[in-house]
């Protein structure tokens, strides 16, 4: 929950340079950096790419704080693969690392530099409506929703619902408590399309922010990507 | 004068078989008025908003909002009413404060620029200019409820509903919430119809209240005539006013005082009674 607000706020509060490209933009310079992160097998390779990620990250003045726990999970996860790797060779097993937390920094630098609904915005166009309607209610949602779970555990806990050891008792009471929430989910998805129908949402993305125009800095960015692709496909 | 919000012996069931049947009085709101709805859990004061405001289809009675529907002229209807649900977190849309308050304004295709002078016209007769770029997780409960506020007048309607506004605010934020409203009220001539709990503030707020109570709309007066029947409060089973409960008892005890509706007047009646006693 913490994280998710936190990105939510450096992503549209945020008034550095890369916030003010267009989302289009940053979205194809986070696909081919992927590309380029997938193809290749050079651990100098995708080392300069982290380098290149981290210098946007500064530029761009995000918190590397506050990203920086987030890069930590791939890391770990990248753990179990990367050991059974290094059984052929050290340097094998780092690039497993280095490609997962690679991948994660360039997803956290598009989505702290871009807000979630210009996100949806550009997925509208390949996606059906109703699906990113979807994304639009599940995204608010989520904040009220995790909120409410924090609740319910704290009480539960209070309550005696939790004891350390006891595992049939606790997967009973939390799955009593999974039920309670999806009660509550319905109830609540209820409220919203009430109150998104009286507030004159009759469906598609919200024009929230002035489209930006294409300007020189996007094409520069995206070609920065294509050069960075094209020199791990060529070196 | 014709009313703008009519109601009369209302009947709706719940999916759960649960029947609400709103008799008795006719629920009569005219145009610039400070309506209240007063009543004890259950009783269906929510029910009635949600009739007001079209969400729900009445089985039986009669239902008007500015002559029409609502939940037939659902699309109509709306853009004449401004709403604060209860609970603001699930009304607050947009990413930011400036975009929620847009929100209702940029779906109804309102120019951009008018949008921007709206929103920061409004920003500031709220006093919110200073959160305007703020997401709104990070908001008081005092801001959320005045972001809420702020979204539902924002496309200048007839009439704010709102569903229990003083809820789980501190005292400052309630007096501020207090004062916006009798202030939009005043200035735009917005129509408000309030359900609370808060008898306290009620007379600050209100020029008529609807009291309900199992199902009947039993009184429709303003502050003074209901406060001073302090047996009905009793009867419905709400708390009366400490101000009513107090100088109630004083008139049992044979002292010669009006019920006052507020603490000014509290403190009239109880300086004339002590400057008559030294006389």
């Amino acid at each position: 929950m913490h994280h998710l607000a936190e990105i939510d706020n450096i992503s549209i509060t945020g008034n550095s340079v890369i916030h003010n490209l267009k989302a289009v933009s940053k979205m194809i310079f986070a696909l081919f950096i992927l590309i380029s992160i997938v193809v290749s097998d050079s651990i100098v390779h995708i080392g300069g790419i982290m380098l290149i990620l981290i210098g946007i990250l500064v530029f761009s003045r995000i918190p590397l704080k506050t990203v920086g726990v987030l890069v930590l999970y791939p890391a770990f996860f990248s753990l179990v693969f990367a050991l059974i790797m290094m059984q052929q060779s050290f340097e094998h097993g780092l690039i497993v690392i280095f490609k997962a937390v690679g991948a994660a920094l360039n997803m956290i630098l598009l989505i702290t530099t871009t807000s979630y609904v210009d996100i949806f915005r550009v997925l509208s166009l390949f996606l059906p409506k109703l699906l990113v309607d979807i994304f639009l209610f599940t995204y608010r949602a989520l904040f009220i929703f995790i909120d409410q779970i924090e609740n319910l555990i704290k009480s539960m806990r209070l309550r005696g619902g939790y004891r350390a050891f006891n595992i049939f008792a606790n997967l009973k009471n939390v799955a009593g408590a999974i039920g309670v929430m999806v009660i509550h989910s319905i109830d609540m998805s209820n409220r919203m399309y009430q109150i998104f129908s009286l507030r004159g949402y009759s469906g598609g993305i919200i024009n929230w922010h002035e489209d930006k125009k294409f300007k020189l800095l996007d094409f520069l960015y995206v070609l920065i990507s294509i050069i960075i692709l094209a020199g791990v496909i060529v070196f | 004068m014709n009313p703008i919000v009519k109601v009369n012996c209302l009947k709706h069931f719940y999916p759960d078989k649960t029947e609400v049947h709103l008799c008795g009085l006719e629920f009569l709101v005219n145009p610039g008025e400070r309506v209240v709805i007063l009543g004890p859990n259950g009783a269906g004061k929510t029910t009635l908003i949600s009739h007001i405001l079209g969400l729900l289809k009445a089985v039986d009675g009669e239902v008007e909002v500015l002559g029409m529907d609502p939940y037939k002229n659902f699309e109509k209807v709306r853009k004449y009413i401004g709403v604060v649900f209860q609970n603001v977190d699930e009304q607050i849309i947009g990413p930011t404060v400036y975009d929620d308050i847009a929100f209702t304004m940029r779906n109804d295709k309102v120019d951009k620029n008018e949008i921007d002078k709206r929103v920061r016209e409004i920003a500031a007769l709220l006093k919110i200019e200073d959160i305007l770029n703020k997401i709104p997780h990070y908001l008081s409960g005092g801001q959320k409820k005045k972001v809420a506020l702020a979204g539902a007048i924002a496309n200048k309607p007839k009439i704010l509903v709102m569903d229990e506004p003083f809820n789980s605010l501190d005292v400052s934020s309630k007096s501020d919430i207090l004062f916006l409203l009798n202030k939009i009220n005043k200035e735009f001539g917005i129509t408000l119809i309030i359900t609370t709990h808060d008898l306290d503030i009620v007379p600050e707020i209100a020029d008529k209240i609807y009291l309900i109570s199992d199902g009947k709309i039993i009184s429709g007066e303003g502050p003074r005539e209901l406060f001073s029947n302090v047996g009905i409060f009793e009867d419905v089973g709400l708390e009366p006013p400490i101000l009513s409960k107090l100088f109630h008892s004083l008139r049992e005890e044979g002292i010669n005082v009006k019920i006052p509706v507020n603490i000014k007047e509290a403190k009239e009646q109880l300086l004339s009674v002590i400057n008559y006693k030294k006389v």
